[in-house]
């Protein structure tokens, strides 16, 4: 009877909490930067600490589930923007932004300190600030003959050795997919795949699976970065796992910082995006986010003598891949299930 | 009461409201735009639609039939007899529910996979005769896989569901002359059909539904619904498309959840009288003890061992099976790695983990309860049914929808709530639901005829009658919780860090030992907290801290 008679009232008073105590306590809003979810909170906490020292002001931020969902929050609001900065858009992304006018073009202080090879962006709406090889690993343990190519992958040896991540859910796994339509041509790369099915153990959505499956012994071959062993080595103490050059070069995924247009903070966020580029914050990526850092001028430290070197960038212009992108997927996923 | 039967209720249309607004929030956007309809006929016309209905329905078919079939006979051992260790077991069966998705994935590829710890038994066992498991990764996998996550859960609630059976029911039927066979079918079969029908429809849902297992198992070769709309939303962004494929999965799986309105129709009124179970006797009994130990054995064996064998790595150097013995993944969950990985230190994670589970827990159970308690007279109708559906949406199109409708309004915390009561809400209803109505009325009117009423009446007499199904209803809602982890990805602006968060943030940086000591930890705290929660129902008469 009780419940029966104040039951409603009650659910009554809950949602009206509910609903006050989102309208009450919003004041100005600090500076916010937008980021995805797995970026690494060390980095985070620097950012943080070094406005609030240097500047006294304080930052915040935001983590979306996924870089695409993301970029979704951004062209939602922008007639009216609620973030300022925007850390962690890789190069796949960066057509796709440019199109939707988001980003407010900052050329930083260090610009003429990043490789030039990776800026593809000469207006810098969105500035490079780390980046890494999408290549294979394996397991020194388990692997007898070592592949040397592309090719070489595909013999009959290499049956349920290897797992890759999809392309359509994951970005390693769409790097990867760009890697063998940049070795192969779009008349070919289809071809590769269908003949690399049967060596596939299976596709997974994500790289946490994939390495996951890679580390519990089932396959010795995976699809993860070129700085993967760096971790092992510190970590673990262990060289076991190494990264694999192929075709003796590598598609690299470049990680973007960049402004929202119409920041209402836009000197901060200026100093933001500089203090990214600043050596004292691209000597922190290597060890922590296990990517290179972008500054040509930084000496990596030691343990990265395990990570994959590469010769030559695969990269496809990103205009192309901007263009190509939706069609290319689209076959690979019928050759997939044919 | 009678002046009550035909008002609306209130509580009921807030809480659809709640569950549907941000729906429609998104469903609003599918079917704003001009070339929608078109698009709509197109897909269902295609290929596509037809190959992943086939493998959707035809998995999650299979996936209910042998979750089910596994669990009945287990249910009988627990709805019958009194055994050792038995409330522990109940507490662990809720566990492969709640667990992170990539953990499952782990344990089976550990136990099942061609390197798996099968295998090695295999060849041990049978040297020289190349018998090897190779089933893992296909079709075959996918729906191992759903038992093994719904399994252990079936049998928990339909064991729970057996033991409200009276066993002067076949008491009866014996004294009349009928055999057991006789017995079990025209007597108990009966009873326990609408709970039977009930985890068959949520088993079916739940596989029907599934995404990480499907697309880590199935390679890309096989898609469900909830696979396109993820690609659709994450990585295509294209919404409206997104938004379209939920609400043909959302029709498809209302013709599903209807059926339940037949099979909670034949629910009956039992009197409300605790039975007491008699113990299980190895001496009396030992054909009865010697099987429920193979079944118990059996199960244990394919259900457990993959759980084992992932939480064994974690007490390995670097995880790996053959490293020395060590402590050192658990050391450094408190050390500044975990901070450094997570974000936060490992009380808060585990903290924030609890506070939430335990909100949505109570939540969801007092608002469940208070429904039931209103609609206790009346048959399972329409209303019931719509407080069902949010089991057939895509918690995916749910998640993003409230972030459209009120993402800015609320602070975080208070939308993964939100959510969570959305995901928890339909099962715990239904527990409430069926326990209430079939439960006790017939006391709670005597005490009222004595003149009893009001909160003592609620205190001295409902509450102590309907306490168990109260507990596991805040258990269920609880494990739901802990076990999620998309609401708090896309809900939590990360700032809201949960146990599955701590997982998935230390599998993201390579911490996989120290991912699978957290996991271990969580189950741990999951075990104790149920056991907690659950323990203060124990009969009289038995004397073992597990017994009932």
């Amino acid at each position: 009877m009780v419940l029966r008679k104040w039951g409603f009232p009650l659910v009554l008073v809950l949602v009206f909490a509910l609903f006050l105590s989102g309208c009450f306590g919003r004041p100005e809003r600090p500076l916010t930067v937008y980021t995805y979810a797995s970026f690494p909170p060390i980095l985070i906490e620097q950012i943080v600490d070094h406005f609030q020292a240097e500047y006294g002001v304080q930052v915040e931020f935001r983590s979306f589930s996924d870089t695409g969902p993301l970029l979704n929050q951004l062209a939602q609001e922008k007639k009216n923007p609620q973030g300022d900065v925007v850390i962690g858009l890789d190069n796949n992304y960066l057509p796709k932004a440019l199109e939707l006018g988001i980003l407010a073009p900052y050329r930083p202080q260090a610009a003429d300190r990043i490789r030039p090879d990776l800026i593809f962006d000469p207006e810098f709406h969105l500035t490079p600030f780390d980046y890494g090889y999408v290549v294979f690993n394996y397991d020194s343990e388990r692997l007898t003959r070592i592949p040397t190519s592309h090719r070489d992958l595909l013999d009959p040896e290499y049956k349920g050795k290897i797992v890759v991540e999809n392309p359509l859910t994951s970005s390693p796994g769409q790097v990867f997919l760009l890697t063998t339509i940049a070795l192969f041509g779009e008349d070919g790369y289809l071809d590769f795949w269908r003949a690399l099915k049967p060596n596939l153990l299976t596709i997974t959505p994500g790289w946490d699976e994939a390495y996951g499956i890679f580390t519990s012994g089932e396959v010795p071959l995976v699809v993860s970065y070129g700085a993967s062993p760096v971790y092992h080595l510190i970590a673990e103490g262990t060289e076991r796992y190494k990264a694999l050059v192929l075709d003796g070069g590598a598609y690299a995924q470049i990680e973007r910082v960049g402004i929202v247009k119409g920041t209402p903070h836009l000197q901060n966020a200026q100093r933001l995006v500089d203090y990214v580029l600043s050596p004292a914050f691209q000597s922190l990526i290597p060890e922590t986010q296990f990517m290179y850092p972008v500054r040509s001028d930084l000496e990596l430290p030691p343990s990265f003598r395990v990570a994959a070197q590469a010769e030559r960038l695969f990269n496809l212009p990103p205009a192309e891949v901007a263009a190509n992108l939706e069609r290319w997927l689209s076959a690979w996923e019928q050759v997939i299930n044919e | 009461m009678s002046g009550a039967r035909n008002r609306p209720n209130c509580l009921a249309l807030i809480l659809i409201g709640l569950f549907f607004l941000p729906v429609l929030a998104v469903l609003g956007q599918a079917f704003g735009r001009p070339n929608a309809w078109p698009e709509l006929l197109g897909f269902l016309r295609s290929g596509q639609f037809r190959r992943v209905l086939a493998f959707s329905t035809s998995q999650a078919f299979w996936s209910a039939f042998f979750s089910l079939a596994l669990a009945v006979p287990g249910a009988y051992f627990f709805g019958r007899y009194r055994f050792p260790g038995k409330r522990l077991l109940r507490s662990v069966m809720i566990l492969p529910f709640m667990l992170p998705g990539i953990l499952v994935v782990l344990a089976m590829v550990v136990f099942y996979g061609q390197n798996g710890i099968l295998n090695t038994w295999l060849a041990a066992l049978f040297p020289g005769r190349d018998l090897v498991f190779t089933g893992l990764y296909g079709y075959k996998g996918i729906i191992l896989a759903h038992v093994f996550y719904n399994f252990a859960f079936c049998l928990r609630m339909l064991g729970e569901r057996w033991e409200r059976i009276s066993p002067k029911l076949e008491e009866a039927s014996a004294v009349l002359g009928a055999g057991r066979f006789a017995t079990w079918w025209r007597v108990i079969l009966p009873l326990l059909a609408p709970t039977i029908g009930y985890l068959g429809v949520l088993v079916f849902l739940y596989s029907f539904l599934s995404f990480t297992v499907v697309l880590v198992l199935g390679g890309y070769l096989y898609q469900t619904f909830e696979v396109l709309i993820y690609i659709e939303y994450n990585n295509k962004l294209r919404f409206a498309q997104a938004s379209m494929l939920a609400v043909v999965q959302i029709f498809l799986l209302t013709g599903i959840i209807a059926l339940q309105r037949w099979t909670q129709r034949l629910v009956q009124r039992q009197s409300g009288e605790v039975n007491l179970l008699p113990p299980l006797r190895p001496r009396k009994q030992p054909v009865a003890t010697g099987i429920f130990l193979c079944y118990l054995a059996g199960s244990l064996l394919f259900f457990f061992m993959p759980l084992f064998f992932v939480l064994y790595r974690s007490f390995k150097k670097r995880g790996l099976p053959d490293g020395a013995w060590t402590l050192d993944n658990y050391r450094q969950l408190f050390g500044a790695g975990f901070r450094f990985a997570v974000g936060r230190d490992l009380w808060t994670v585990v903290g924030t983990s609890l506070a939430l589970a335990i909100t949505v827990g109570l939540v969801t159970m007092v608002l469940a309860y208070v429904l039931a308690r209103q609609r206790r007279q009346k048959p399972w109708g329409r209303i019931d049914l719509w407080l069902q559906l949010p089991m057939g949406i895509s918690f995916l199109t749910f998640a993003f929808g409230l972030l459209k409708l009120v993402g800015h309004a609320l602070p975080p915390a208070l939308l993964i709530i939100w959510a969570q009561v959305f995901l928890a809400f339909p099962l715990v209803y239904a527990l409430l639901r069926t326990a209430r109505r079939e439960w006790g009325e017939e006391m709670i009117e005597a005490a009222q005829c004595l003149g009893a009423s009001g909160w003592e009446l609620f205190r001295t007499v409902e509450l102590p009658l309907m306490r168990k199904a109260l507990s596991s209803a805040f258990a269920y809602g609880a494990a739901l919780s802990l076990g999620d982890l998309s609401a708090v990805l896309v809900l939590g602006q990360g700032k809201v860090i949960t146990l599955a968060v701590a997982v998935y943030r230390l599998i993201g940086h390579y911490n996989f030992p120290q991912a699978i000591a957290l996991g271990t930890l969580f189950m741990l705290l999951a075990v104790v907290l149920f056991s907690l929660v659950e323990g203060g129902y124990r009969g009289k008469g038995t004397g073992g801290r597990w017994g009932e």
